[in-house]
């Protein structure tokens, strides 16, 4: 999909930037009592389309900037992912061809970097700019991450990141 | 409902991303595209951690707290019953109450303790988050039980005088209305 999209000049080459009001990226985990997702809107990021059509992606988040409806469980999650030391979640992602569906990126949490590969869905919007939606599983002790408990119940192991990614081209 | 079951699966997606294929050659990722970024919020993480503690701690005495709530709901009204509502008295439930009345109350300070002594190193954001209901509801537990332990007292030393039984029906109610307010107070955190 991201192929066609740039051969049809939708994400053209150039530089592209995150526009922070109509981006998220949210986090899910789940818990034995109840699932938990958490949001953040203070979203950076820029994409690089090069001219041969290889992708380059940069996204970062701080840790600090996750909501999930409960300020205590956002206090709880800060000092699991250990926000003093590592203040931002950073992805990188990179697709070498324009005809790849998925990025093979990695992600920074809790300054430990891991591969993942994630599969992106492109769509032009009517304003010109363009949104970037994909998704992906981490494990949270593979990133040394104490996971959280509720009534010392730990949290499930995986966690899933969401992306949702408006972009405008810089001019 | 829905967005339940689709968390539900991210374990399972989980393991199905694990069995992919590594690329056969990892491209690099040594480009930065980002500026250097804005100055993070500054993080006490020591008083995190001494937070998290006291907070866990809260949580098991909030558990034990629901227990011994619900015994004192259930023998006070079973004190209620044997003294006011049918037949002569017994009496023999008036120990166990008091025991349980009074185990309520000191469970209730030390767990309420354990959440005022944690610090607060974050600046919290305003709205009505679940916290806010938690403290709400248990604000309203701390009122009923400032005035079940005053009218309590109060009902044992009106001991044969006319009025005693509606100061212990009244008593009784606040009794309900207290742990229905613990029990809101815990389940906010729960579900």
């Amino acid at each position: 999909m991201l192929a066609a999209l740039v051969a049809a000049a939708i994400l053209a080459p150039g530089t592209w930037v995150v526009v922070p009001s109509g981006s998220t990226l949210r986090y899910l985990v789940v818990h034995k009592l109840h699932p938990v997702d958490g949001v953040s809107t203070d979203v950076e990021g820029k994409v690089l389309v090069r001219p041969d059509g290889t992708v380059l992606a940069e996204v970062r988040v701080p840790v600090a900037s996750f909501k999930s409806g409960d300020g205590n469980r956002d206090e709880h999650m800060m000092e699991a992912l250990e926000a003093g030391t590592w203040p931002f979640v950073v992805f990188k992602g990179i697709a070498q061809r324009q005809t790849d569906q998925q990025m093979d990126g990695e992600i920074d949490l809790h300054g430990v970097k891991k591969r993942y590969r994630v599969a992106v869905q492109v769509s032009p919007q009517p304003d010109r700019t363009v949104r970037v939606r994909g998704q992906f599983d981490v494990r949270l002790e593979a990133h040394r991450i104490e996971r959280p408990s509720l009534f010392f119940i730990k949290i499930d192991d995986a966690c899933r990141i969401e992306l949702d990614l408006l972009l405008r081209e810089e001019k | 409902m829905l967005r339940a079951m689709a968390l539900i699966l991210v374990a399972s997606a989980a393991r199905g991303a694990e069995q992919q294929p590594p690329p056969a050659e990892e491209p690099p990722l040594d480009f930065h595209l980002l500026g250097e970024p804005k100055p993070p919020l500054k993080v006490d993480q020591s008083a995190l951690r001494r937070r998290r503690t006291l907070l866990t701690l809260h949580q098991g005495a909030g558990m034990g707290l629901f227990a011994v709530a619900l015994a004192n709901t259930i023998v006070g009204q079973l004190n209620y019953s044997d003294r006011f509502a049918s037949g002569p008295s017994t009496g023999r439930y008036q120990l166990a109450h008091q025991i349980t009345a009074y185990g309520t109350l000191g469970v209730f300070g030390a767990t309420g303790l354990l959440a005022l002594l944690a610090p607060r190193p974050l600046p919290r954001s305003p709205g009505l988050d679940r916290i806010w209901w938690h403290k709400l509801t248990i604000g309203a537990a701390a009122a009923g039980m400032v005035a079940e332990a005053v009218l309590g007292i109060w009902t044992a030393r009106r001991e044969g005088y006319l009025n005693q039984p509606d100061l212990a029906a009244v008593h009784l109610a606040i009794g309900y209305f207290t742990f229905a307010a613990i029990s809101t107070s815990v389940g906010v955190i729960v579900f």
